[in-house]
């Protein structure tokens, strides 16, 4: 019986390290992916997609057992490599597990502007929470105290802070405000890129009117 | 003769009981691991559930990082309304949002993310009313002799519970409409005090307070005689709406006590309680040892205290006489309310303190108050019992929902196998699944309780069912009719007309057994119409069977003529019990009328009944249905069949390749075997 083939064998433990990580032995599965990662650091072919995926993985588990910094460095690795190859989902995936990693990683270290970000996703979060059990003018109350801090992590999330200041400005029936909060929504959300804030900001304005 | 399967059920079932009389719950999970098919929804275990926790728990981010991923869905741009899109559409509800994606032609899938509490147009104009109903006590005059209630503010005036007799004149005896009667079930920590720190005591009050104040915003936000609404679509409550607490709040004692000028007025009073009852006022209670500051703020508001002066609590320790009784009178109060117990929770509403969840299904009263409240569609509220972080809490509810839904069915089949079968004694039954009592002499009631029960009235349906019993294929002129599809036909059901009190074919009396003669999956005793009975397991057939050969007078009365023989098939999702027949066969039947002995939930989801009735109209017979579970109007005519339909197939009697499997077949095997039978290939 001849050997399988690389790449076959590579995709064999790719399964049984997802396995693992189902069953959350994390452990297991990082062990699994390590001996991956040291083959096809040998190899001279290794097809992009399949390596996104192991350091995808490789980073998910090294987030299960604490290792942030090894977090970090195979999520980045797996952003690229989806990059290089085209794949907007997978680079999609890897860019949010990326920067939570990196959160996780900073906050360990103590580093203030982590601690910061943490703290103003909080915060949205729970003006989030506020608006969907319909405390509209709570949940305004603490998007302005955002605002007012103005803390520089803030302007990451600028376009959501004026986004839901303008949603729930329209169901306490100030419409007029409410449009104008929207209006810089989009205008954030087009300076930035943000197409799915360009596209539910310019829907809201139209229910706005 | 076809004698094998692939979807033979035997090997497996072999396996789960192997070794004599296993636990209940073990033999339930040894099954799943040996069965080689399994539904989408199979058979779930405390064993099995337990297994699932620990994969979820060890899976379970660190805190921080948990924290932060639970907050990425709600950095998410939030839409006012779905604008007019076309494309596919599909939807996810995870939490308490709704994600709609639509797939436009040519273009990327699109997601829109809506809060159930402001869904869509769309999704709002797909809505009916769905109130949670009110209390027996809102619309019938309720006397119960003995039975004591606790106000809530008197909680909250004495800063813990008590013993009945120390503050009996403080107790409730009368019934009214206009308030919420909760019966609380929980463990006693210790055998002679349920609550020795007071934190179950604290933990209620603060709780119950936040209930109040989130009944208060929602019904101000939605409008006080608003109901709740309900997505035809989704299947889940949309629009502003409460936990299934707060809702009763508001049907039972809000709109009963106070007008929308009151409401507004509440409304602006709870608002300053937000902070103290986000977290369902957990924290708050911790931090209150002795209710001083719930007493406070209960004092501050005349509304809030008439609100809470509606709300009236059942809890053991605190409403029963205790031990020692001081005299026979108390003697006799507390056994009798020991024997009412189903009655007092049935008033109102149950409310379930879970402290230790694993503890919790250990214990007979707290299973039995659990199940009596799943039977009787009561409401169960879950809050914690302890000092707990959330997503524990969280945790422990899930487990619970998630054990309670096959519960009902392992304790069925382990009262079967003592009161059918006499396979073991009371104390062996209760042991068997799993249940102990701080005071061991409590057993013998409980499970005098639980017979009371009956038959659980949900089926649970799925590919992993065993089948087994006779299936029974019409004769119709030369041929025999073999169904070969499980689906229904679209027809309505007609409503029941004749009358014919079966319930007690499904209900076990603790008295002597049924006999087991009259138990036989095929029987023909004289001529007449032939009865297939599909119940939920075989010991269920066997009580069922006995029951039709024992009221055939009643039987024929009410069916207009006679019974002449029967056959019964089990199509069991929890096989765990005794199978004395433990094989499924094909039998072919000439019979000129047919009835049909089951359950109103297995007629609409059994996809065994569904052959049988499929075969008996498509074959042209006559076929009514006899409702188990139901006291009258329960004997319907079923619509006639095709002749033409294709999912039957006529097979010349001579060419018929009956069955006659040991151990069953999985329910996924029974169309196959049907092919096997007709002598067809699919």
């Amino acid at each position: 019986m001849s050997a399988p083939d690389p790449t076959e064998r590579w995709q064999r433990a790719y399964a049984q390290a997802q396995q693992s990580a189902a069953a959350a032995d994390h452990a297991d599965s990082a062990a699994l992916l390590r001996e991956v990662l040291t083959e096809m650091s040998w190899s001279d072919t290794v097809p992009g997609g399949l390596a996104a995926q192991v350091r995808g993985l490789a980073g998910v588990a090294a987030l299960h057992l604490g290792d942030y910094a090894g977090a970090v460095a195979h999520t980045e690795q797996a952003l690229r490599l989806c990059e290089t190859v085209g794949d907007a989902a997978g680079a999609a995936v890897y860019t949010a597990n990326l920067e939570l990693a990196r959160l996780a990683e900073g906050a360990g270290r103590g580093d203030p502007a982590s601690l910061r970000t943490i703290d103003v996703r909080r915060r949205i979060g729970q003006a989030q929470d506020l608006s969907d059990s319909g405390r509209y003018a709570a949940s305004n109350g603490v998007l302005r105290g955002l605002l007012t801090d103005a803390a520089p992590e803030t302007v990451r999330h600028l376009a959501k802070v004026y986004g839901l200041l303008g949603l729930n400005l329209y169901r306490l029936g100030q419409l007029e405000a409410a449009r104008n909060h929207t209006e810089a929504a989009l205008a954030q959300c087009r300076r930035t890129g943000d197409a799915d804030g360009v596209r539910i900001y310019t829907a809201n304005l139209a229910a706005i009117g | 003769m076809i004698t094998t399967s692939p979807w033979s059920a035997g090997e497996a079932l072999a396996y789960a009981h192997a070794g004599g009389p296993r636990p209940y719950d073990e033999i339930g999970s040894r099954l799943r691991s040996a069965a080689p098919h399994t539904g989408a929804v199979p058979l779930r275990t405390i064993t099995d559930l337990r297994r699932e926790r620990d994969v979820r728990t060890r899976g379970r981010l660190p805190a921080r990082l948990q924290g932060l991923l639970d907050n990425a869905d709600r950095l998410a741009h939030r839409p006012i309304d779905l604008p007019t899109v076309s494309g596919r559409m599909g939807w996810e509800v995870r939490g308490e949002v709704i994600h709609l994606t639509v797939h436009p032609d040519g273009q990327p899938p699109q997601v829109w993310s809506f809060p159930l509490t402001a869904p869509p147009t769309l999704l709002r104009d797909q809505a009916e009313d769905d109130d949670v109903p009110a209390g027996a006590n809102q619309t019938h005059r309720i006397e119960l002799a003995g039975v004591r209630w606790l106000p809530l503010p008197t909680l909250a005036a004495t800063g813990r519970l008590l013993r009945m007799q120390d503050w009996r004149e403080q107790l409730v005896g009368e019934v009214h409409p206009g308030r919420l009667y909760l019966f609380v079930s929980h463990r006693w920590l210790t055998p002679d005090e349920p609550d020795p720190d007071g934190t179950q005591a604290c933990v209620l009050a603060w709780h119950l307070l936040s209930a109040v104040c989130e009944a208060v915003r929602v019904a101000h936000l939605r409008g006080l005689r608003r109901p709740r609404r309900r997505s035809t679509i989704l299947g889940v409550p949309i629009g502003m709406a409460g936990t299934e607490l707060a809702e009763a709040i508001i049907v039972n004692v809000l709109r009963p006590l106070l007008d929308d000028d009151a409401l507004s007025v509440l409304y602006t009073e709870v608002g300053a309680l937000d902070a103290l009852t986000v977290d369902q006022g957990l924290a708050a209670a911790l931090a209150d040892p002795g209710l001083s500051r719930l007493r406070d703020i209960a004092g501050s508001s005349q509304l809030l205290r008439a609100v809470l002066d509606r709300i009236m609590l059942w809890y053991d320790y605190a409403c029963l006489p205790q031990r020692p009784h001081a005299d026979a009178d108390e003697v006799r109060a507390f056994e009798q309310g020991l024997r009412e117990l189903r009655a007092y929770q049935l008033i109102g509403r149950t409310v379930v303190m879970l402290d230790d969840v694993d503890a919790h299904l250990a214990s007979a009263w707290c299973t039995l108050e659990a199940l009596v409240a799943d039977a009787q569609h009561t409401g169960l509220h879950l809050l914690p019992g302890g000092p707990v972080p959330a997503e524990a809490a969280e945790e422990s509810a899930r487990f619970l929902r998630d054990a309670l839904a096959d519960r009902p069915h392992l304790v069925w089949r382990a009262l079967l196998d003592t009161e059918v079968f006499g396979l073991q004694d009371r104390v062996a039954c209760m042991a068997r699944l799993g249940l102990t009592a701080t005071r061991p002499g409590d057993l013998p009631l409980v499970y005098q309780h639980l017979l009371t029960l009956g038959a659980p009235q949900g089926v649970h349906v799925d590919d992993a069912e065993v089948l087994t019993g006779v299936f029974p294929l019409p004769v119709a002129g030369p041929d025999v009719v073999v169904p070969v599809d499980t689906a229904w036909t679209a027809r309505p059901v007609p409503p029941g007309g004749a009358g014919l009190d079966a319930t007690a074919a499904l209900r076990l009396t603790g008295g002597p057994g049924p006999d087991l003669a009259y138990g036989a999956p095929w029987q023909r005793w004289g001529t007449g119409a032939h009865a297939v009975i599909v119940a939920a397991c075989e010991a269920e057939a066997v009580l069922v069977a006995t029951w039709v050969r024992a009221h055939a007078a009643d039987l024929a009365a009410a069916l207009g003529g006679p019974v002449g023989s029967l056959s019964w098939l089990a199509s069991d999702i929890a096989p765990v019990g005794h199978l004395p027949g433990g094989a499924l066969r094909t039998a072919a039947i000439e019979a000129d009328q047919w009835v049909l002995l089951t359950s109103t939930a297995r007629l609409r989801h059994c996809a065994a009944t569904a052959a049988v009735v499929t075969a008996v109209t498509a074959a042209g017979l006559p076929l009514r249905h006899v409702a188990l579970d139901r006291g009258g109007g329960n004997v319907t005519v079923l619509p006639p069949g095709d002749p033409g339909d294709k999912r039957v197939r006529r097979v010349p009697a001579d060419r018929v390749r009956h069955a006659d499997i040991p151990g069953g077949i999985f329910r996924a095997g029974l169309i196959p075997l049907a092919y096997a039978v007709s002598g067809a290939d699919r």
